[in-house]
């Protein structure tokens, strides 16, 4: 996961928010700021409930796609199995960047599919493109 | 009252006599950048009330920092914008020294919405919503034909300097992106040729455009204007971050890009496909970069505000527009009702 700010620091936002109620500007602007307050409390809540399955998920992807990487440097099997996961994502930027890695390696778009798909689930799952490819639409035509 | 304005009153008051003279009244700021601030202000005449803005350098501020246009090159634009038959705000009074209100001007104050969601979907604009992305393609190309010969100078960008700019400020935040390098990658290996330096708004998209129940008012923010690639225009408009909501209709959430092209077309404007395709990767991945740096000023301690840390869990969304672009796929299948 990458989320920007991360969990902790989307509660501390919101608990932020909360010290700032006696001196609000407006009423108005007040109540907008408390709906991304509450959405920010929402974003927090899924990734606490998704964030360790979508981790896991992402960290077996990147592996299997340096696996398959020729002239890869084998990696060593990692005691604690998340740590390995910011150094993959940059290692996977790396190869991205210097070319050894693009669309026609197996694997690398329903990677970032999934990856993008995952953490959208987590910052705004009613994204259009979200739900194009994650919900389908009722059956009833709209 | 902002501080400030009580002491400009009196300024304002004698400047208003280039204007017809008439009482002050309703002296407000609209809204107010890191740099420029815009206030609203009307002028109780014998012929009526004129309803007008001040834009003016903050004080104390330089007036014109960045990529984009000074005080004085606004002013010019929107009087050769109008010139050219483009919907602006008519540009009144270009600020002197002796005003003593500092660099600025004075503009008509535009009636009508600007909200990009009230715009999408408000039932008031259904009429004007079926016109608009023709309209906004033949403002654009009007826009386009002003001969930056005709201008004060403005600071100029190729595709190249553009991609530069956008690579260097995503390394600054530091965030690890797979699929804005994939993006990088494809836009480096698809750099236009430069094109002929042409005048290009540089924010046209909904959020800056203003409109009532008949349709496009104002092309409004001048403040990014310079000289580069037209279809950049194009191609903003159309990002999927301002759609609110109406993902299907790709200009600005109100209209369809045949519609977009074809206003462009009719009105002189040169289409180009290929370096649309490149804009609009580029305007992805930009929105993603603007993004990441709203949450970078929340971390920094510069902007704590809700809003900010918001807006950081954003830059996922333009990952998949990025990926529908560069990697498209087929969406989720409809299930069969049981």
């Amino acid at each position: 996961m990458n989320g920007r700010p991360n969990i902790t620091q989307l509660n501390q936002a919101v608990a932020e928010f909360g010290q700032q109620v006696s001196t609000a500007v407006g009423a108005a602007l007040h109540a907008y700021h408390a709906k991304v307050a509450s959405n920010l409390q929402d974003i927090a809540e899924r990734e606490a409930v998704l964030g360790p399955a979508a981790d896991v998920a992402e960290l077996a992807r990147l592996r299997a796609l340096f696996a398959e990487v020729p002239g890869d440097v084998p990696g060593d099997v990692p005691s604690n199995v998340l740590a390995d996961l910011p150094a993959l994502q940059r290692r996977l930027c790396q190869a991205i960047a210097n070319g050894s890695v693009d669309l026609a390696t197996p694997g690398l778009a329903e990677h970032l599919w999934s990856t993008a798909l995952d953490q959208a689930a987590i910052d705004q799952p009613s994204y259009s493109t979200h739900r194009r490819h994650r919900s389908p639409p009722p059956a009833k035509a709209e | 009252m902002q501080p400030g304005s009580n002491d400009d009153w009196p300024a304002l008051q004698a400047m208003a006599g280039e204007l017809g003279g008439g009482q002050l009244s309703g002296l407000r700021r609209l809204s107010g950048g890191a740099s420029q601030e815009t206030w609203a202000f009307d002028l109780q005449q014998p012929a009526g009330l004129q309803v007008l803005v001040l834009r003016r350098a903050r004080p104390g501020r330089q007036a014109g920092e960045g990529l984009g246009a000074s005080l004085a090159a606004e002013y010019a634009l929107l009087r050769a914008a109008a010139h050219a038959g483009v919907p602006v705000p008519q540009a009144r009074l270009l600020l002197r020294p002796e005003h003593g209100l500092g660099d600025g001007f004075v503009m008509q104050r535009l009636n009508g919405e600007t909200l990009g969601r009230r715009i999408v979907a408000d039932a008031r604009f259904a009429v004007a919503r079926g016109g608009l992305a023709r309209a906004c393609g033949q403002a654009l190309a009007r826009i386009h034909a002003i001969a930056p010969s005709a201008l004060p100078a403005l600071p100029s960008a190729s595709a190249a300097d553009v991609l530069d700019h956008h690579q260097r400020w995503h390394a600054t935040h530091g965030t690890v992106r797979p699929v804005f390098e994939l993006a990088l990658r494809w836009l480096r290996s698809h750099v236009p040729a430069a094109c002929t330096p042409t005048l290009v708004h540089g924010d046209f998209r909904n959020g800056n455009l203003m409109i009532d129940e008949r349709g496009l008012v104002g092309v409004l923010d001048w403040e990014l204007a310079h000289l580069g690639d037209p279809m950049a225009d194009l191609a903003w408009l159309c990002v999927n971050a301002w759609r609110f909501g109406r993902s299907d209709l790709p200009v600005g959430g109100f209209g369809a890009r045949e519609d977009l092209y074809a206003g462009y077309v009719e009105a002189g404007g040169p289409l180009d496909e290929a370096r649309l395709q490149f804009w609009a990767v580029l305007g992805t991945l930009k929105w993603g970069v603007i993004c990441d740096s709203m949450a970078q000023s929340w971390l920094d301690g510069h902007d704590r505000s809700v809003e900010r840390a918001a807006i950081g869990r954003r830059a996922s969304e333009t990952e998949l527009d990025l990926l529908e672009l560069l990697a498209p796929r087929a969406p989720a299948q409809r299930t069969r009702a049981a």
